[in-house]
């Protein structure tokens, strides 16, 4: 980790290239988070067997190894490389805060994994003391507006989550075709958490831009609401598109879609997975503006 | 996976994991109330235009400034209003940090250089060289026109902000006076922020650093109370000053040529 500091230190130096580095490594870990919220919440709510697939496992585990690497890099790029002020004040505080959630929730992997169903509010909280150590180091944890923005901002991250995570964890079971029994259990859920997700966001991302932006004028002629715009643009792209995917698939499986499991044809289950694999794929250049908005966001 | 069966790798993975976040949790605790090394606003320092937010909200009371350092409390750093170092260099230029800090976000800034008033200060004719500003955390990359014009020039933001922090030379500010001893001069100092409606007329505060100042002048303000400037140690400051009538006029004795 030393070494790809000091590369990135040294690449940076002189060139104001902290800044992009910042923003790549925050956008891993908007990946990060969602592969450990998502993949737990996946487990714990949506998941209808008993055993856990290695798939579940190792996305957690990436998830988990990922987000410690960009929470050390976050911190340090965001002091220009300078380690002894990486780790001090809030935002040290809160990237160790973070390290220490991630550890307690990796130690209890065999819990937050294999037994995440009877687990489920011990999880729940977890989750949302991982989420809330994302908010205190961001925009929405300043004054005016802090319950709204702090509200707001939990609701976004824990939606975000949900549904990306949920995304993943169908493109874990589709991609292999493996074990698409579980689709007639997962698919009817998963169904009702994307579209509470999706108003969930919504709501939360209005009122978010508007406290940190001040005012609608604001927001409609600074770059932050410049990029704000192509974030909700890449947002309705990606719903646009998943939909189309998804009735297609449905079409090819004479069913609904949330009927798609292991009887249906071959070929309408890979539409599917190239459907929601899509659907992932553009949520990842959301993250990739949500990343950027962070170096837009005007102080409070 | 049930918990009446828990292998011992999994014990172990429970204890490590409880061990390293009761670690991590003592270290972010005992972080939490260090500040980072950046050092206080000095216009000698680049640290200076870095635009941290003062993490004052969550600290205790302003604590008092010690002789000879720079304010860290007050307009323009720890609540609403405008903040000016200034340190003459000995041509009787000025490097300058100008930060400003609102409740509402603005996303322009109307500079213009400060204007003579007064005998003795009609002969300065300031200018703004290396105009450098950050606001909100971003680099402002619109930049004043070359020469400001006396009736000022309007900057853009790239992003409404609560705090920017511009750093400047300003030129041409001082006026030898003559007859004097070695050196005197009446110097004009900034800001160079002006109100506008969106900014509205908030307080001021301008601090001096380098040279020997023997007063400031606030001519602007009532006659008893233009003898605006007060000594603490090495830094002079003035009163609070309304930004609308923040004209201040030093006089001084520039450093030596070749003084440390």
């Amino acid at each position: 980790m030393t070494v790809l500091v000091s590369v990135v230190t040294a690449t940076g130096d002189g060139q104001d290239l902290f800044p992009l580095f910042t923003g790549v490594a925050r956008l891993l870990g908007y990946l990060a988070f969602v592969l450990v919220i998502g993949t737990t919440f996946f487990l714990a709510w949506l998941w209808p067997k008993d055993s856990v697939e290695w798939v579940f496992i190792r996305l957690f585990y990436g998830g988990a190894a990922l987000m410690l690497l960009t929470t050390v890099l976050v911190a340090v790029l965001s002091t220009s490389g300078s380690w002894a002020d990486a780790f001090v004040g809030r935002s040290g505080a809160t990237a160790l805060a973070r390290l220490s959630i991630l550890a307690l929730g990796v130690g209890f992997a065999w819990e937050l994994l294999g037994d995440a169903r009877r687990w489920r509010i011990p999880i729940l909280i977890w989750q949302l003391v991982l989420i809330e150590s994302f908010i205190v180091d961001s925009d929405a944890w300043r004054e005016p507006w802090l319950v709204v923005k702090v509200l707001a901002t939990t609701g976004h991250l824990a939606a975000t989550g949900a549904w990306l995570g949920g995304l993943l964890a169908l493109a874990a079971i589709l991609v292999p075709s493996a074990h698409l029994e579980v689709l007639h259990d997962v698919l009817p859920r998963f169904s009702i958490i994307a579209i509470a997700s999706v108003v969930t966001l919504v709501v939360t991302g209005a009122l978010h831009a508007l406290a940190v932006a001040g005012s609608v004028t604001a927001l409609m002629t600074s770059t932050y609401g410049v990029v704000l715009a192509v974030k909700v643009i890449v947002f309705g792209v990606m719903l646009l598109l998943g939909n189309v995917g998804r009735r297609y698939a449905a079409r090819l499986a004479h069913r609904k879609v949330t009927e798609i499991d292991e009887s249906a044809s071959d070929q309408s289950v890979r539409v599917f997975a190239v459907a929601v694999g899509a659907e992932f794929a553009l949520a990842t250049a959301v993250l990739a503006t949500t990343a950027a908005l962070v170096h837009f966001a005007p102080a409070a | 996976m049930g918990v009446n069966c828990v292998p011992r790798s999994v014990v172990v993975q429970r204890i490590l994991g409880i061990v390293v976040a009761a670690v991590l949790a003592v270290f972010a605790m005992l972080v939490s109330g260090r500040s980072p090394s950046t050092a206080p606003p000095d216009p000698s320092s680049t640290l200076a235009v870095t635009p941290s937010t003062p993490e004052t909200s969550t600290s205790a009371a302003p604590t008092p400034t010690p002789p000879g350092a720079a304010a860290t409390t007050g307009p323009g750093l720890t609540e609403p209003g405008i903040h000016v170092v200034a340190q003459s260099a000995v041509d009787g230029s000025l490097e300058v940090v100008e930060r400003v800090r609102v409740g509402t976000p603005v996303s322009t800034l109307l500079l213009a250089p400060p204007s003579p008033r007064g005998a003795g200060s009609a002969g300065a004719t300031p200018t703004i060289t290396g105009f450098q500003a950050q606001a909100g955390g971003l680099l402002v990359t619109d930049t004043p026109m070359s020469p400001l014009p006396a009736d000022g020039d309007r900057i853009e933001l790239p992003a409404p902000a609560t705090d920017i922090t511009m750093r400047y030379r300003l030129e041409g500010g001082a006026d030898r006076s003559q007859p004097a001893p070695v050196g005197r001069v009446l110097i004009l100092l900034p800001p160079v922020t002006r109100p506008d409606p969106a900014l509205g007329d908030p307080a001021v505060v301008v601090e001096v650093i380098g040279g020997t100042v023997r007063n400031l002048v606030c001519p602007d303000l009532p006659v008893s109370d233009q003898l605006c400037g007060r000594q603490r140690g090495t830094v002079w400051s003035t009163t609070t000053l309304p930004l609308s009538r923040s004209s201040v006029v030093a006089q001084m004795d520039l450093p030596q040529p070749g003084a440390g």
